[in-house]
């Protein structure tokens, strides 16, 4: 008896080990094999047709169940793919939370489990999976439909472009500009202009201060605002050059880098800013603007939806304009561009390859676009015929079109991957007291740290 | 075959299944982070990893953000040492006296041990907002609102607050290791103390502490090695800020490979960190050893 509860114990054991490393599934095992070592078809495996659906696995920063309208109108339109019995099934691998997202794609990378099509923000992070031939070089595919790359807005190519590649690697999918949201009526009743410069913004802060209107409420947990609010204030003070921020030939301890901090610092010591900033994040912050705690906020077009159904944007009084530039020579000009891209993995099939990409047209395709632009009133990358609900958009259309000069943020033009955070988590110290000094030696150690 | 050898054939096929688990799932992979934390790699499949020897621990050991972080854990002992054991050994000692409602409090202590981790720290978040905050509110209706300051994003206090938070969900837990060690004295023991006519206290100071030392021990190693590994609570009430200074080498090690894909980085401090655990770990073994009084 003994002996049989050993056996029986040790096969349970082998049995369920063998289980966590059982025999791939087809999309597995082609995967499975020796890494590529070329970015372009080159690098691509073979497998043999099995004459079943291929499978490819897309990687999104969505929510699978469906609990927002972009990924409940992108989840049905998954479902008729699949149903079209044209030989491709598609799996999503979805996480709605950013940082989670990166996480399990940065994990599914290094586990050699890469997804055939995945979403990512273009950048250092992209630039080492071209090193390490991670991404289909997808300029074949647009010679062969010119359409399809004809359908992207020329504007918006530069998360899948790069100096020192020579091919387009991934498709552009959203897009968006930092604008500022402003209430009329609180503008209105202190006998304000709409602010062009960062000089006028300022002073309207200090007279809506002194009527006793709160200016901003910045959600500042999410380190991302004043991150944005950074690269705004240095890319209309120095237009195309500050670029060079990002790529730290102008250096974050820079006298030109100090001004900026100086800038954000001398407006949130002045109180414009809101008390506690970091206890609440971007979300409360728009709660916050849609209910009229405040008279501004800085915000991206593709999230303007966010203030739908809220008490002042039904009673009119939310509005876009540009952002306020610190230097007038570079009205028009600001951070934004595609924030979302979608990439294709060399890590399979060519088959594989082939379906992703048809895949990659359905979703950014004209139709998908529309149909999904009039469920979100989000802006894509995508040239579509808008249908606008609601006014605002119509003003997000108008200030988007008067753009002079857009660049992402700046961070984004390094080449070290953890530069993005580490000056957002620098500029957090603002809050705790911070001098502009300080939060230069704070992002130059920062640097230091990781290099 | 003789009746020795089945024995030991059967002790082996019993050890097997543990012994294969303990080699996929701990040796392998230490052996694995041991080795990477002498190589420079980004995480990608197929991309080579440099060697770069013993660089990795000097830039870490050289970090302040590193040092900061070893405080924190620090911190987090002290707050195991100072608040979370004579808290647990005291509540270990109500449920095993022979008050009323002993079931009932067991319960209501071990509760917050059954709790999500996120779901506490989205609670005392909630809790804790100086904006909308309960306590908050319940301070400025005191009069006491100069009182109320940002806890989870002032330097030090946040890391303090999750202390306390990290202390309130696990003194349940470690409650139960203490009844284990009091409930294990024999009532023998207890009762020649009781006719010698020891009081409560000195039975306390002279049998129940003595002989829970084993218990000590375990709420040692385990606090210490917890301590120095914390990343959940924090990450869920701080995310390590502003700025790393909440952060905690268990979150080094996260955003060192998953944010800056510098994957030698975080498995030398995944290393640093196992060398210190089993050196302090040992170093409790010396210090609660019990002697066999039996």
């Amino acid at each position: 008896m003994k002996k049989f509860l050993a056996l029986l114990l040790t096969l349970t054991m082998a049995a369920s080990l063998a289980a966590c490393g059982s025999k791939p599934t087809q999309e597995q095992e082609t995967t499975d094999t020796q890494a590529p070592t070329e970015s372009s078809s080159g690098g691509e495996k073979e497998t043999e047709s099995s004459g079943e659906d291929v499978v490819i696995t897309f990687c999104a920063r969505q929510d699978p169940t469906g609990a927002d309208a972009e990924s409940a109108y992108t989840l049905e339109k998954i479902e008729e793919f699949n149903a079209m019995d044209n030989g491709i099934k598609v799996d999503i691998v979805w996480n709605p939370v950013e940082a989670d997202y990166l996480s399990r794609l940065a994990t599914d990378i290094a586990s050699n489990d890469c997804p055939n099509i995945f979403m990512e923000y273009g950048g250092s992070r992209i630039l080492d999976y071209l090193e390490a031939g991670l991404i289909v070089d997808m300029t074949p595919y647009y010679e062969e439909d010119s359409a399809w790359y004809d359908s992207v807005y020329p504007t918006m190519w530069e998360p899948c472009v790069f100096d020192d590649y020579d091919g387009i690697f991934g498709i552009p999918f959203n897009s968006y500009e930092i604008v500022l949201v402003y209430n009329s009526a609180y503008l209105e009743q202190c006998n304000l202009e709409v602010p062009t410069t960062w000089e006028e913004l300022m002073n309207c802060c200090k007279v809506l201060k002194e009527n006793g209107i709160q200016p901003f409420m910045v959600g500042e947990k999410d380190t991302y605002r004043f991150g944005h609010l950074f690269s705004n204030l240095a890319i209309t003070s120095y237009g195309e050059d500050a670029r060079k921020m990002g790529t730290r030939e102008i250096g974050y301890d820079s006298q030109e880098s100090k001004e900026i901090y100086k800038l954000i610092k001398d407006a949130y010591d002045l109180g414009y800013f809101g008390d506690n900033v970091l206890a609440y994040g971007h979300s409360e912050e728009r709660a916050y603007m849609g209910a009229g705690e405040c008279a501004f906020m800085w915000d991206l077009t593709s999230r303007i939806y966010w203030l739908e159904d809220t008490q002042e944007l039904n009673a009119e009084n939310l509005h876009i304009a540009q952002f306020p530039a610190v230097n007038k020579e570079y009205y028009g000009w600001c951070q934004g561009g595609a924030s979302q891209a979608y990439y294709v993995s060399t890590q399979a099939s060519e088959e594989e390859i082939a379906a992703s990409i048809t895949f990659l047209k359905y979703i950014t395709g004209k139709e998908f676009i529309s149909g999904l632009s009039a469920v979100t009133n989000s802006t894509y990358a995508i040239a579509v015929e808008s249908s606008a609900g609601s006014y605002i958009y119509e003003e997000v259309a108008e200030v988007m079109g008067q753009n002079k000069g857009l660049l992402a943020e700046l961070q984004n033009y390094d080449s070290e991957a953890g530069g993005l955070n580490i000056v957002r988590d620098a500029l957090q110290t603002i809050v705790l007291g911070a001098t502009p000094d300080e939060i230069a030696q704070t992002i130059v150690e920062g640097y230091e740290d990781i290099e | 075959m003789t009746y020795k050898r089945k024995d030991h054939l059967i002790s082996i096929l019993f050890l097997f299944p543990a012994l294969l688990l303990l080699c996929v799932f701990i040796i392998y992979p230490t052996i694995s982070t041991i080795k990477l934390s002498f190589h420079s790699w980004k995480g990608i499949y197929g991309m080579a990893q440099e060697f770069v020897g013993f660089s990795n621990f000097q830039k870490v050991l050289t970090s302040d953000t590193f040092w900061n972080a070893m405080l924190n854990s620090v911190y987090f002992m002290i707050g195991t040492f100072v608040i979370l054991m004579p808290l647990s050994f005291s509540l270990a000692l109500v449920v095993t006296s022979k008050l009323k409602f002993t079931g009932f409090m067991k319960t209501m202590y071990y509760l917050p041990v059954i709790l999500g981790t996120t779901t506490v720290a989205l609670m005392w978040r909630c809790i804790l907002n100086p904006n909308t905050g309960i306590l908050a509110g319940i301070l400025n209706a005191m009069g006491l609102g100069d009182h109320v300051i940002d806890w989870l994003n002032t330097p030090t206090v946040n890391v303090w607050t999750t202390i306390l938070i990290n202390e309130w969900k696990f003194a349940g837990y470690n409650m139960l290791i203490f009844v284990a060690g009091i409930t294990s004295i024999p009532d023998t023991t207890v009762e020649a103390a009781m006719i010698d006519g020891c009081n409560y206290w000195q039975r306390l100071r002279y049998i129940i502490l003595p002989l829970s030392k084993n218990s000590f021990k375990v709420f040692a190693i385990l606090g210490i090695t917890g301590c120095l590994k914390v990343f959940d609570i924090i990450w869920a009430m701080t995310g390590g800020g502003p700025n790393d200074l909440s952060s905690t080498p268990g979150i080094m090690i996260y955003q060192f490979a998953y944010t800056y894909k510098k994957y030698g980085r975080s498995a030398a401090i995944a290393v640093i960190l196992l060398i210190l655990g089993v050196s302090l770990s040992a170093v409790c073994n010396r210090v609660f050893k019990q002697d066999d009084i039996y």
